[in-house]
């Protein structure tokens, strides 16, 4: 088997450090992705590589320039692609893992940027379900028996991406070798 | 422009240490790197964001962009807030010093 896919892993894994420990993981079983796009949340593709200690960063920025990608790459970074403004960086190390976010406060940044992106889209969600049990309620549009699903799946959606909102909101990111 | 209220973090203090020259976000990491022997190092992610936190600010200025490296060099708002800091260092230096 060369090619193999995850689902819903952006969904599974809900904050940055979760996803880069999970695709670590992969790499070491012999498994990396070689490209992502906005599907890559819901879909993403695997392909069979040679096992190795990768690092993994995912940094969600919703607009950068140029300069971003020369930035991580002067500093020896490979980058994998976007999936929903994730950008995904790799680096192949020995000896202590790299890290990308240095200091207490670009961590915290990083957090909130997430924050943000996971909110919208559990609020979008939530609203949704809410807009689909009051339409449902009140009998009105073609479908209207089929509210309880549709309603139940948007909530599947929104619950859990409002719990990590507050999660990401509330943590204190671990010092780690920073000295703030 | 957004003003910095928090106090400075040991990673801001280095970068406009460094941005008294001009210099690329790659460059600043090397830099403070060198300067500080390796006791400050400072990753692409954080560099990046430190660097457009303090654009916003108004303490640092992009002077010219080149293969997609943007330079910065201090501003003299920056230039006064990089003096302040060092003088509160010192006077944390002074009421440290003989315990260490």
């Amino acid at each position: 088997m060369t090619r193999r896919t995850a689902w819903f892993t952006a969904f599974v894994h809900p904050t940055p450090s979760r996803l880069e420990n999970w695709l670590e993981l992969q790499a070491t079983r012999g498994w990396e992705p070689r490209e992502l796009d906005d599907m890559s949340a819901i879909r993403m593709h695997l392909q069979s590589a040679k096992p190795a200690k990768v690092r993994y960063v995912v940094d969600p920025q919703q607009k950068t320039d140029a300069s971003y990608r020369a930035t991580y790459e002067d500093a020896g970074w490979t980058y994998v692609g976007e999936l929903s403004s994730l950008h995904v960086w790799r680096r192949p190390y020995k000896g202590t893992r790299p890290e990308a976010f240095t200091d207490r406060p670009s961590r915290r940044a990083r957090d909130v940027r997430m924050a943000w992106a996971t909110g919208i889209v559990g609020t979008l969600a939530l609203l949704g379900a809410l807009t689909r049990v009051i339409l449902g309620v009140a009998h009105i549009g073609s479908s209207a028996g089929d509210w309880p699903l549709e309603a139940g799946l948007l909530a599947l959606i929104g619950v859990p991406l409002a719990a990590v909102t507050v999660a990401l909101m509330r943590r204190r990111p671990p010092a780690d070798s920073d000295r703030d | 422009m957004t003003d910095l209220k928090e106090e400075l973090s040991a990673t801001m203090y280095c970068i406009l240490l460094s941005l008294r020259e001009e210099r690329h976000g790659y460059g600043i990491i090397q830099h403070v790197a060198d300067f500080t022997a390796g006791y400050v190092q400072i990753g692409a992610g954080t560099i990046y964001t430190s660097l457009k936190k303090l654009e916003r600010a108004g303490w640092i200025d992009r002077t010219r962009t080149e293969e997609r490296r943007h330079y910065y060099v201090l501003t003299e708002r920056g230039t006064r807030a990089l003096a302040e800091q060092t003088r509160r260092v010192e006077r944390l230096y002074a009421y440290g010093r003989g315990i260490a």
